[in-house]
C-alpha cells in the first residue's frame, strides 16, 4: 500500500540521480584533493620526522678535559630539557669514521688526527628545535671543557620556516577544502530542494515538520557528502598506486586519515544538508 | 453544537496598503456551513493564511477547534493543518507518488497507523469517485481529478473543520461543492471561499471595491 512507498520514495537518492551522481563526483573530485593534501602532508610530516631524529646535537671536548669535567658535563646534558640520549664519540673513533669516508689517501693511518672527542646528544622529536638546541648550548657554554658545540644552527634557521610555512599551507588547504564540501553539498540539496519544491509545499500544507520534511533532506545531504569522500578516497588509492611507478616513494595515508576522510564528507553533509533545511525550508 | 471557529473583530492590511479586512467577525459551529463571498482580490485568501497563521491580523482574536488562535500561545501552525481539512485554489500534490499515497500523505504526517490509513484512503477515494485510480500517478489525471483528489486529501482526515478557498470554475461548482456539502451532514464544520454562493449554507459576502468586510 501506499504509505511505505510514500516513505521510501520520499527518502529517496532515486530521484534527480543523474544530478545527484554529478554531485556525489565533483564531491568526490573535492575530496580526492583532500586526499591528496593529507597525503602530501603527511608524508611531508614524516619526513619532517624522520629529518629531526637525525638531528645531532655535538659538543666538542678539549684535549684536556678531565674525568670529573667529563662526569659534570654529561650530568649537566642530562639535565637538559629535551634530552633523550647521549654518546660518547672518541677522536680516533672520529677519524676512522672520515677516513672511511674520504678514504686513506687523505686521512692515513697515524696520520694527524683535527677531530677532537664528541658527545653527541639525541634530544626527543618534540625538542628538535633551534629553540631548544639554542638553549641547551646557552646553559652548556660556562663548561670550560667545551671547545666548541653544533647543531647545524644555520641549516635550522632556513628549514625550520619552511616547515612551518608548509604546515600552515597544508592545514589552511585541508580547511578549505572542507568548507568547499559543505559549500557544493548546501547546494546540490538546495538544488534537490528546488526541484522538489511542489512536494515540500505540499507536505508543509499537510503539517509536516522536521521529521519528515528536515530528515530525509539531511539524510540525502550525508549520504552525497559521505559518498562524495569515499568515492575520492578511492580515486586516492589509484592516484597513489599510479604514484608508486614513479621513483617518488610516497606512503599512502594514515589509517586514521582514511577513516576520518569520509567522516568528514558525513559531517559536511550533516551541516550542509541542516543549513538547507533550516534557512531554506523551515526557519 | 460546539464552535469550530470563530474570528472577532480581525483587521488586516498589507504594510500602509488600504485595510484588506476591517473588523470581520463570523462564527462557524459544528456541521454547518458557511459561504464566505466576494469579488477576485478582496481578500479571501488572505484570510485563509491569517487562520493558518500565515499573515498576523493587526488586530482581533479567533479561535479554531476550542484552541485560541493568535498570540504566542496560538494554535501550532502545524498542528492546525494537521487538524483541519484545507482546499486551497492550487492543487499542491507529491508528485512522484501515486494517488492513495498522496491521499496517504497527511494521514502518515498525522501519525496514523497503517491499517487505520488504509482504511481511510479507500473510504476517502470512494467518496470522490476515484477508487479506480488509486495506483495511477498524479501526472494521468485529468484537472477534475486532481481537484477531486484534493479533496480526497482533506477529506481522509476526517476533519472537524473544512476551509476550501473555491476557483471559480465548473469543476469545483460541479463536483467539490456537492461533496463538502455532504461532508457537513456528517458534522465537520465547512468555510467555503468563492465568488459566488452555489450551494446552501449562511452566506457572508466581503465588499470587494472597498476591501472592508461587513460581517454581523
Amino acid at each position: 500500500m501506499s504509505p511505505r512507498s510514500f516513505s521510501r520514495r520520499s527518502a529517496g537518492l532515486r530521484r534527480n540521480l543523474a544530478s545527484n551522481a554529478g554531485t556525489i563526483f565533483v564531491t568526490g573530485l573535492i575530496f580526492l584533493l583532500l586526499g591528496m593534501v593529507v597525503l602530501i602532508t603527511e608524508n611531508f610530516r614524516s619526513y619532517n620526522r624522520q629529518i629531526k631524529a637525525e638531528l645531532e646535537f655535538e659538543v666538542y671536548l678539549s684535549d684536556d678535559t678531565t674525568p670529573i669535567e667529563l662526569y659534570l658535563l654529561t650530568i649537566a646534558i642530562r639535565d637538559v630539557p629535551g634530552f633523550n640520549a647521549l654518546r660518547l664519540q672518541d677522536r680516533s673513533e672520529a677519524y676512522a669514521q672520515m677516513q672511511e669516508l674520504l678514504g686513506k689517501e687523505l686521512l692515513p693511518n697515524g696520520g694527524f688526527n683535527p677531530f677532537p672527542n664528541t658527545i653527541v646528544v639525541d634530544f626527543t622529536e618534540k625538542t628538535s628545535t633551534l629553540a631548544a638546541f639554542g638553549a641547551a648550548a646557552e646553559e652548556l657554554a660556562t663548561f670550560r671543557c667545551i671547545e666548541n658545540i653544533n647543531y647545524g644552527e644555520e641549516w635550522l634557521l632556513t628549514q625550520e620556516p619552511l616547515f612551518a610555512f608548509l604546515n600552515l599551507c597544508s592545514t589552511s588547504l585541508a580547511l578549505l577544502v572542507f568548507a568547499a564540501t559543505v559549500i557544493l553539498v548546501f547546494w546540490a540539496v538546495s538544488k534537490i530542494v528546488y526541484s522538489r519544491q511542489e512536494e515540500i509545499k505540499a507536505l508543509l500544507m499537510h503539517g509536516a515538520g522536521f521529521r519528515q520534511i528536515g530528515i530525509p533532506l539531511i539524510l540525502e545531504g550525508c549520504a552525497l557528502g559521505t559518498l562524495g569522500a569515499i568515492l575520492g578516497e578511492l580515486l586516492l588509492v589509484l592516484l597513489w598506486q599510479a604514484s608508486c611507478q614513479l621513483p617518488l616513494q610516497l606512503a599512502f595515508i594514515s589509517t586514521t586519515s582514511m577513516v576520518a576522510i569520509p567522516l568528514s564528507g558525513f559531517f559536511s553533509g550533516i551541516t550542509a544538508g541542516y543549513l538547507v533545511v533550516t534557512r531554506r525550508i523551515l526557519p | 453544537m460546539s464552535v469550530s471557529l470563530e474570528l472577532h473583530n480581525v483587521s488586516f492590511q498589507y504594510g500602509d496598503s488600504l485595510p484588506l479586512l476591517s473588523n470581520l467577525s463570523f462564527c462557524l459551529e459544528e456541521g454547518e456551513v458557511l459561504w464566505l463571498t466576494g469579488a477576485a482580490s478582496c481578500g479571501k485568501s488572505t484570510l485563509v493564511r491569517i487562520i493558518l497563521r500565515e499573515e498576523t491580523p493587526n488586530s482581533g482574536s479567533g479561535s479554531v477547534l476550542g484552541k485560541s488562535l493568535f498570540g504566542p500561545n496560538g494554535y501550532d501552525q502545524r498542528q492546525l493543518r494537521q487538524d483541519i481539512g484545507l482546499i486551497l485554489e492550487r492543487n499542491l500534490f507529491l508528485p512522484h507518488i501515486d494517488v492513495a499515497g498522496n491521499v496517504a500523505a497527511p494521514l502518515l504526517v498525522k501519525g496514523l497507523s497503517r491499517r487505520r490509513i488504509g482504511r481511510r484512503v479507500k473510504e476517502a477515494l470512494r467518496q470522490v469517485g476515484l477508487t479506480g485510480k488509486a495506483r495511477a500517478s498524479v501526472s494521468e489525471l485529468s484537472k477534475t481529478e486532481r481537484r477531486l483528489l484534493t479533496l480526497a486529501t482533506a477529506l481522509a482526515k476526517k476533519p472537524p473543520l473544512i476551509i476550501a478557498d473555491l476557483n471559480p470554475d465548473d469543476i469545483d461548482r460541479g463536483y467539490l461543492v456537492p461533496r463538502l456539502l455532504e461532508s457537513a451532514a456528517y458534522g465537520s464544520a465547512v468555510l467555503l471561499l468563492a465568488q459566488s454562493r452555489w450551494g446552501e449554507g449562511r452566506e457572508y459576502s466581503l465588499s470587494g471595491g472597498t476591501r472592508v468586510a461587513a460581517f454581523v
